[in-house]
């Protein structure tokens, strides 16, 4: 296995902006966007609807070109998808057409490993996400959350050294999403994966984050990186509501994405 | 059954086959009006006209010559088109580029171009081919563009960070994701194809159903005439029943999510 010095940048943003066309007008979805993410990072994304997190996401998993600036992955510039970061979609990115064990084991296929090996790995993770007893349905047999749960598992059957994850938990059930996220931390450390998680849950950020990104809206911008401390790879959010350091970076950020908070960095005063 | 709800309660396929059997007793009661056999024959003198052309083996040989010509046509049809168009509908600019093109060029009706084919090909079955083809490819190649205009985006980004190349897509999302289209297309292609295949063989004479409605017509034979479009229209409900929709059916209930 290769040793992955801890400090060092994977994903990288530099000034990076990126403006939409819709109908002869002009949208600027981000703009002065420069961010660093180091190998083995569990970071969360959050802002309010519309402030480019997706944008950012896409660009970064190679899917979408920035008008301008950079985006890097392992300091080189990224141009178009690979597989070395997956990804998992706000919209139900998993096809129709294939069962539950055919769409996880999708990435494995195109990875070309042997079936007996794929269909273990594949079997391994129906039982990590509570699938079983499904393996052989269609994903219009499933619930929107089953079919989420489909989705994030075809992006980490592949284990790729970055994860980006947009609002992958929107659709699943509060309880459920517990569970999953509790189960996401353990595996993410447990891996060292770096993971990009984009949520518009304060809560969920913070509880998720080793730092938050904070986004604000029109043109999408970062406001701040809070860092939040190590729980362990243990946490629980019984242990992390109680905790009232967490109470204070939850409003901290509430107060950020809500733009109340006095900026600490330049004049960002709006009308 | 909540189809036959409506009309005495009646199982549906009664329903449905009585208006069949409401056309014959027109007919009858219309051909006993002219009382004119060569003008219109009775169903019984046309049915007596199928017995005979079946007798002799000339019904029989022609609608083997006219359905081969169907299939090898249309199934020459898909094997060209369904790549083409899987091809230039992943390009949004390509498809915008060609379309014009192809819609101009489908306003030319096929049976425009028989003559051209005939100066091409001579009176010979690569006419009719070439009437078929060129009938068939236009709703199909149509239809699988559609099919796979329809399929969100999203289907195709999300295998390209599973490490999915251009082919991969192709083959794992956009033909499948297609196959509603593509159904459309092939079933569009056999109804359009069976008319070209005739329509064709009529004017080219060549073989098949065609040539023996225009001997029909030449020798005066009106029962003949009906006997074959009873023949024609008999067939290409078979295939459309047996063959057709009971695929479209499997089709519609696995790709129902969107
Ligand atoms: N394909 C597109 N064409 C035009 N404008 C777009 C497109 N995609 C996004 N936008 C615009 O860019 C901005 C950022 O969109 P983006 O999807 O990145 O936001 P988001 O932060 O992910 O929002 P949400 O939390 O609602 O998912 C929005 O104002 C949106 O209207
Ligand atoms: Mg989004």
């Amino acid at each position: 296995m290769i040793q992955l010095n801890e400090r060092k940048p994977i994903l990288q943003a530099i000034n990076l902006r990126h403006e939409y066309e819709a109908r002869g007008q002009k949208i600027v979805a981000l703009q002065d966007v420069n961010l660093t993410i180091n190998a083995g990072d569990f970071v969360t994304v959050v802002g309010p609807s519309g402030c480019g997190k997706s944008t950012l996401a896409k660009i970064f998993a190679g899917l979408g070109t920035p008008t301008s600036g950079e985006a890097l992955y392992a300091g080189k510039p990224i141009k178009g998808a690979s597989s070395e970061r997956g990804m998992v979609f706000q919209e139900l990115a998993v096809l129709p057409w294939r069962t539950v064990v055919g769409n996880i084991g999708h990435g494995l296929e195109i990875a070309g490993m042997p079936k007996a090996e794929r269909e273990q790995r594949v079997a391994e993770l129906v039982r990590l996400i509570g699938l079983e007893g499904f393996e052989k349905k269609y994903p219009s047999e499933l619930s929107g959350g089953m079919r989420q749960r489909v989705a994030v598992a075809r992006t980490w059957a592949t284990r790729p050294p970055v994860i980006l994850m947009d609002e992958p938990f929107a659709a699943v059930d509060a309880i459920t999403r517990l569970t999953l996220q509790e189960e996401l931390i353990r595996l993410a450390r447990t891996t060292k994966q770096t993971v990009v998680f984009i949520t518009h849950s304060v809560e969920e950020a913070v509880f998720l984050g080793d730092y938050i990104v904070a986004m604000s809206s029109r043109p999408g911008r970062v406001l701040e990186i809070v860092p939040v401390p190590d729980m362990g790879i243990n946490r629980t959010w019984e242990q992390m509501i109680r905790d009232p350091r967490i109470e204070a970076i939850v409003s901290r950020v509430f107060e950020l994405v809500r733009g109340r908070a006095v900026a600490p960095s330049t004049e960002r005063q709006h009308a | 059954m909540h189809r036959s709800s409506s009309l005495m309660h009646l199982p549906a396929w009664v329903v449905q086959t009585s208006s069949i059997f409401g056309l014959f007793l027109v007919w009858t009661v219309a051909s006993r009006f002219v009382a004119e056999p060569a003008i219109l024959p009775s169903p019984a003198a046309s049915f007596q006209a199928m017995a005979d052309l079946i007798a002799r083996g000339t019904l029989t040989s022609a609608v083997q010559e006219s359905l081969i010509t169907l299939v090898i046509g249309c199934a020459i049809c898909i094997i060209c088109v369904v790549p083409f168009a899987l091809s230039i509908a992943q390009s949004r600019q390509l498809a915008m580029i060609l379309q014009p093109m192809v819609r101009f060029i489908s306003c030319v009706p096929a049976i425009a171009l028989i003559p051209l084919f005939i100066v091409w090909f001579g009176f010979s079955t690569k006419a009719v081919y070439a009437t078929l083809f060129y009938t068939s490819a236009i709703p199909l190649l149509f239809s699988v563009i559609t099919g796979v205009q329809k399929i969100p985006r999203v289907y195709a980004d999300g295998l390209r960070p599973l490490g999915a190349g251009p082919f991969r897509i192709v083959r794992d999302v956009y033909l499948p994701g297609a196959m509603p289209g593509i159904e459309v297309g092939i079933r569009l292609a056999l109804s359009y194809g069976w008319r070209a295949v005739i329509a064709g063989e009529l004017i080219i004479g060549s073989s098949g159903l065609g040539r023996v409605l225009a001997q029909a017509r030449a020798a005066n034979q009106v029962d003949q005439i009906v006997a074959v479009m009873i023949a024609i229209a008999v067939l290409f409900l078979i295939i459309d029943r047996l063959i057709l929709f009971p695929w479209n059916q499997l089709i519609s209930s696995r790709w129902s999510s969107f």
